[in-house]
């Protein structure tokens, strides 16, 4: 008897956490914020439907980066730890949406494009990919381990298994993340995309302690080959639909400036992106009060880029 | 492969139970000998390299036990302080070769000596436990109280894989006559429920307690913590939670090696027995690592306080006691703080241990227990087990803040913050532990459980004059219970870590 219910409860204990998993209300509460962000993100796409904008896409600095404060046709469409792979699929999103993109503005770290830190852990786990990118992902990649990520693993996540889940659902024993992932959600749609991280976002914990995340002892700057081919494919998806293109290469904050190889991350991966051809402007330096942590900009340094990206590209 | 990894609990773990039955319809000697090498294999799972560490230390020490058993060898008592000595040398050689030579290289230094380089050796996993498990066959082998000689058997008992890399420490007697029992090559369905049992109670304190510790220990325990913030709060959270993590942890891998071994019909023994229910350091140590206290009091403690208690004989009562408690007791627990790890933090922890062991012998000396009978003494009784209980508690949590440093000036650092020396803000707790609000939870979790809940023993030894405890345990509604916490803590191994007690 106790073997026969040991194995019945296991089994349908399993079940029942595959069923809770499938219902959005629990995905809003057990994941951090980041989910309310990229959520935002996606509803964002739906909502530009058929409209004129100015596109940013980039990863998690970028969508610090510049707000649409002053101008209402700027979508910042940028993700934490989005690679050029996600970036593709939303402009692909926005062309078949039939939005109307006047201008192109893309800005990626440069480790954004050796690997994807986010691929499994909230790319997959978000359900991001809709079935043909994934498909199309799966294609394109000759690698059986998806940015170092097992297909089972990658498959868990992406039917939402137990397993997969598991970890957050430690947030069930205290309040969880519903109220935070709601505000959030709220106010990246309300800004177009724009929000904060550090001490004016949502996670007043990650304060200017260290240096950008990109500090490396790597001695060159290789890309991934599939972030590169999907980089590849966002620039002719652009210019197939006559969209101009502008890579804006963000200012590094002080501290994280001396801590990283800049034969590495500075010229070598300058020489990258100028070989793409496209339309390069430097955004500069920046000094530590306009960032809000050692990777993200705050407000008032979002004012600067928005300013800049304002007179040099869009009002230009 | 970690007992909490799914090749363990749905590969493994299954082809060798398997295994194991089926050939022992044809023959037991065929699987021991199946269960040897699915041992072998376990072993060398982990580690290729150490395989013939292993494997020389099982053959020479079964030829010496070989020759040590025979009375007709002359050179039985050499032979006996060879053996030890090779053991020994061969432990020393892998895990403090290196220490001996940084502490010389120190020494040098200082004298302006050209330092001594360090060997290229990887300490190979479980070295302490098998040396130890064989270091007992040899001196029972010359005392004449090893019956089985079988070389599989032997294999068997050294390499048996749940006790392989983290203990219990085994004892030859315990386990040698159930090899040769018929008893267990046939399927026995109580014990597999046990096992199950035992096993998914074990890989729950694991899982879902002590991993969820780890992150607050890692984040005070850190060098690169800064300093402001390891005040009074912090440290005495850290320690505490590190307290915590070690019992689940290791109380969870002796759970499931318990539980996966009845599985095969074999009965190990218990490692803890509720040891934050003691009341006192001694009675901590009756509960805490129990087959290591065994060993230690058995073929080190027994011996050399003989030796201490014959030099004191005659002398005064201060002289006495110098030499048949505190000398070979703060002697044996700081071998026992040096077997767990090459690094003066153990050497510390394990002094502080017999310092606590010395000071309660000495207190039960000049105040012994009160009569049981003594009606007006029992409110004293009370006082002083919930005294006692805090007091030891204490000590524990603060022998273990050396135990878990990685030097001793980080250890200081965090005693200075248990002792206010940091300061009392209380919102450094917060900027110290990512998820306060979950900790609280853990904490407040494993106190209930440390408190509350009998230990598996206590259940099991219940269950000799009334059976209902161990029918609890095998339920329908604890099958029920046990089926949610397995699969809860089988879906919670994506994130899975090895086990504290394999660095020792």
């Amino acid at each position: 008897m106790f073997i026969r219910y040991f194995f019945i409860s296991a089994i349908s204990s399993w079940f029942i956490l595959l069923s809770l998993n499938q219902l959005d209300f629990v995905r809003w509460h057990i994941f951090d914020p980041e989910f309310g962000i990229w959520s935002a993100k996606e509803n964002l796409i739906q909502k530009v439907s058929g409209k004129d904008v100015v596109l940013i896409l980039g990863d998690s600095r970028t969508s610090t980066a510049f707000h649409p404060l002053e101008n209402s046709k700027v979508l910042n469409l940028s993700i934490g730890g989005a690679t050029p792979v996600e970036a593709y699929f939303i402009l692909n999103r926005l062309i078949s949406n039939n939005t109307h993109i006047e201008k192109l503005i893309i800005s990626f770290v440069p480790i954004h494009f050796e690997f994807s830190e986010n691929f499994l852990g909230r790319a997959i786990l978000f359900n991001f990919y809709l079935p043909n990118e994934f498909d199309d992902l799966l294609n394109q990649s000759s690698n059986q381990a998806l940015f170092g990520n097992d297909l089972i693993s990658i498959y868990s996540c992406r039917y939402k298994t137990p397993n997969c889940y598991m970890p957050y659902y430690k947030t069930l024993l205290t309040s969880g993340y519903s109220t935070k992932n709601i505000a959030i959600y709220q106010e990246t749609v309300s800004q177009n995309g724009w929000h904060l991280y550090g001490e004016n976002g949502w996670n007043p914990a990650a304060k200017i302690n260290k240096p950008t995340e990109f500090q490396n002892m790597k001695r060159r700057f290789i890309p991934d080959s599939l972030i590169n081919n999907y980089f590849d494919r966002l620039l002719v998806l652009a210019k197939e639909n006559k969209i101009p293109i502008t890579y804006y290469i963000l200012p590094i904050e002080q501290k994280s400036y001396e801590a990283i190889l800049k034969e590495v991350y500075i010229n070598q991966y300058f020489e990258y992106i100028k070989s793409k051809d496209i339309d390069i402007i430097y955004g500069g330096g920046m000094k530590i009060e306009y960032v809000g942590d050692g990777n993200h900009y705050n407000k008032a340094g979002s004012d600067i880029i928005t300013k800049d990206i304002n007179k040099n590209i869009i009002n230009r | 492969m970690l007992f909490n990894s799914y090749e363990f609990i749905f590969l493994f773990m299954p082809v060798v139970f398997a295994g194991f039955f089926i050939i022992a319809r044809k023959s037991h000697q065929g699987s021991i000998a199946w269960l040897s090498l699915a041992s072998i294999f376990f072993y060398a799972y982990w580690s290729i390299y150490a395989l013939p560490v292993i494997v020389a230390s099982i053959c020479v020490n079964y030829w010496l036990g070989l020759h040590l058993s025979n009375p007709g060898f002359r050179y039985r008592q050499p032979l006996l302080v060879f053996a030890i000595t090779l053991n020994l040398f061969t432990l020393g050689y892998f895990k403090y070769a290196n220490f001996f030579i940084a502490n010389t290289n120190a020494l040098r230094n200082a004298m302006g000596i050209e330092p001594i380089g360090s060997l290229d050796v990887i300490l190979p996993i479980g070295i302490s436990f098998f040396t130890f498990t064989q270091i007992a066959f040899l001196v029972d082998s010359y005392q004449d109280k090893v019956k089985e000689r079988s070389f599989l058997q032997y294999l068997l008992f050294v390499s048996f894989f749940p006790h392989l890399l983290a203990g219990p420490v085994l004892h030859h007697k315990q386990m040698m006559p159930q090899f040769s029992d018929p008893k267990t090559f046939s399927i026995d369905y109580e014990k597999i429920k046990l096992g199950i049992a035992i096993f998914t109670i074990g890989l729950a304190k694991k899982v879902i307690i002590a991993d969820s510790l780890s992150g607050s220990v890692d984040a005070i325990f850190n060098s690169s913590t800064q300093n402001h913030l390891l005040n009074f709060w912090v440290t005495w959270l850290g320690a505490l939670s590190y307290t915590f993590q070690l019992y689940f942890d290791f109380s969870g891998y002796s759970d499931m090696a318990v539980g996966a071994s009845l599985f095969f019909g074999i009965w190990l023994p218990f490692n803890f027995n509720s040891p934050f229910k003691a009341t006192s350091i001694i009675d901590f140590w009756q509960r805490w690592h129990m087959t290591l206290t065994k060993y230690v009091g058995e073929y080190l403690y027994a011996p050399i306080a003989l030796k201490f208690m014959r030099l004191g004989q005659g002398k005064t009562a201060l002289i006495e006691i110098l030499y048949s408690l505190v000398i070979p007791t703060v002697l044996i627990f700081l071998i026992l703080g040096l077997w767990h790890g090459a690094n003066w933090t153990y050497v510390v922890f394990g002094g502080m241990h017999g310092l606590y062991i010395v000071i309660n012998h000495l207190w039960r000396m000049v105040f012994p227990l009160p009569n049981k009978k003594n009606k007006k003494m029992q409110a004293y009784r009370g006082i002083k087990k919930i005294a006692g209980w805090s007091l030891t508690f204490i000590s524990v949590i603060i022998a273990n803040v050396m135990f878990r440093a990685d030097s001793i000036s980080t250890a200081c650092e965090i005693y200075k913050g248990m002792l206010g020396l940091n300061g009392f803000n209380l919102i450094a707790v917060r900027d110290s532990f990512l998820g306060l609000r979950m900790l609280t939870i853990i904490l407040t979790l494993s106190f209930l459980i440390i408190l509350t809940m009998p230990s598996i023993p206590t259940m099991l030894s219940i269950s000799e004059k009334n059976t209902r405890t161990t029918l609890k345990l095998i339920s329908p509604a604890s099958g029920i219970i046990l089926g949610i916490i397995f699969i809860v803590s089988i879906m919670s191994l994506d994130n899975k870590s090895p086990f504290l007690y394999f660095q020792f």
